[in-house]
């Protein structure tokens, strides 16, 4: 919960700065990857910014894959 | 005439039915998971003890004589692993390296070479030792490349670049082809991909998120090979309907939509498996080329040495499935694992990560 609180925070606080005229969020500027999470049967998406020449990550958007999905019982 | 002219009419319409339904399949879904003893002839566990617990789920990739673990989680390092399951060598990456950890988009094995792709498109290779050789600039900028031999590269994109207009970019023997045009009104949606291609029979299959079919590359090209029809459940053009990340999160916590996240692995002559993702739950897939049967299982189960809940590959190489379990998963189901197979963990299993590697029992 922790990381995608963080994660929403991150992107609350861009998309206020960065007010998204036209399609620029739909271009992908930040170089946002999606990444589903652990190994378990839950669909838990995180965002990793990568590098794709600048240096344009935001570190505060991320969140880690640390914690194993909802089991299949 | 007329009569034998709608007749004509009628049946070709009645055949061309049919070749439509042979490639659209609905599938059925079964409560219980997918043992190993069913789809494996044998199994084999290997325990990795790193000097630090690995974060997230690494990248398992196998050469013939070691298995590489690379980690993207809080430190983005590489481990070479030999076959027993001994961390041999490791390399770390930092931020201002030459090799700028959030620069690298995938490792990529070529004979007994290992590879760093930076950037999508260039190669930094070290050999067996993890000493640095030279680089290589690859033909295109692309998330995810798949190496058949010296002559032939398909590569998946991945929207890594703005100004392609393919998802799919091939090189064969100097020539490149390019293929699946990318929808431009769709959400841009960059998403790490472990396995969205898997070598059968001697071909490449393919898979990509939210497009519900499975495609083959082949002498004859790239085709469609299976499409999965989901009926009402299907994404369709909800994508259209989303331009920010916050929308795309708020799509997935919907949890309404079935499709395939883009992962495949080929198993043997007649089967290919792949991952669902079924109103937020993900399920794996076994599509049966011959029988044309597909039945959705909610995951696959070690019955056979630990009884440990595998959910789906990472990997399948070689008539092979490849699974990465952590020792964190494996501490929060000690209650159900064997005695036989806790005698084997060590003292640290907890930190450990472990392979299950499947051989393929055919058909």
């Amino acid at each position: 919960m922790k990381k995608m609180f963080f994660g929403l925070m991150g992107l609350f606080f861009l998309s206020a700065t960065l007010t998204p005229t036209s399609n620029a969020w739909a271009g992908n500027p930040y170089k946002i990857v999606w990444q589903h999470c652990g190994t378990g049967a839950e669909v838990e998406m995180v965002i990793r910014c990568r590098l794709v020449g600048g240096d344009e990550c935001f570190a505060n958007w991320q969140g880690h894959c640390d914690e194993p999905g909802a089991g299949l019982d | 005439m007329l009569r034998k002219s709608l007749s004509i009419f009628l049946l070709s319409f009645i055949s061309c039915k049919q070749d439509i339904n042979q490639f659209s399949f609905e599938p059925i879904s079964v409560q219980k998971p997918l043992c190993v003893s069913e789809i494996g002839e044998s199994l084999e566990i290997l325990e990795i003890q790193t000097k630090y617990p690995i974060s997230g789920t690494p990248t398992i990739l196998k050469s013939d004589r070691y298995y590489y673990l690379f980690e993207e989680g809080i430190v983005t390092s590489l481990h070479q692993v030999s076959l027993d399951g001994k961390v041999r060598k490791s390399i770390d990456f930092g931020y201002d390296d030459k090799l700028n950890a959030d620069a690298i988009t995938q490792v990529v094995l070529k004979e007994n070479r290992v590879g760093i792709v930076s950037r999508g498109n260039l190669v930094v290779w070290f050999d067996e030792n993890l000493e640095e050789m030279e680089s290589e600039k690859l033909p295109f900028m692309a998330n995810f490349h798949f190496i058949m031999d010296e002559n032939r590269m398909i590569s998946f994109t991945n929207r890594i670049d703005d100004q392609e207009d393919f998802d799919i970019l091939i090189q064969q023997n100097g020539e490149v082809k390019k293929e699946l045009p990318i929808r431009k009104d769709e959400y841009n949606f960059v998403y790490k991909s472990y396995s969205p291609f898997s070598e059968w029979n001697g071909k490449v299959l393919f898979s990509q998120a939210f497009n519900d079919t499975v495609y083959v590359w082949d002498q004859e090209g790239f085709l469609p090979l299976f499409h999965v029809n989901f009926g009402v459940n299907a994404v369709s053009d909800r994508l259209t309907q989303i331009q920010h990340p916050l929308d795309m999160l708020a799509f997935f916590n919907e949890k309404k939509y079935h499709y395939l996240p883009g992962e495949v692995y080929g198993m043997d002559h007649d089967r290919v498996l792949f991952q669902i993702n079924e109103k937020g739950n993900r399920k794996i897939g076994l599509m049966n080329i011959e029988s044309k049967e597909l039945t959705v299982y909610p995951g696959i189960v070690d019955n056979s040495i630990s009884n440990m809940i595998l959910y789906f590959p990472q990997f399948s190489k070689g008539g092979e499935l490849f699974f990465g379990i952590s020792g964190e998963q494996i501490l929060e189901n000690y209650d159900r694992i064997p005695d036989s197979f806790k005698h084997r963990l060590s003292p640290e299993y907890a930190e450990s990560f472990f392979i299950y590697r499947l051989k393929i029992k055919s058909e």
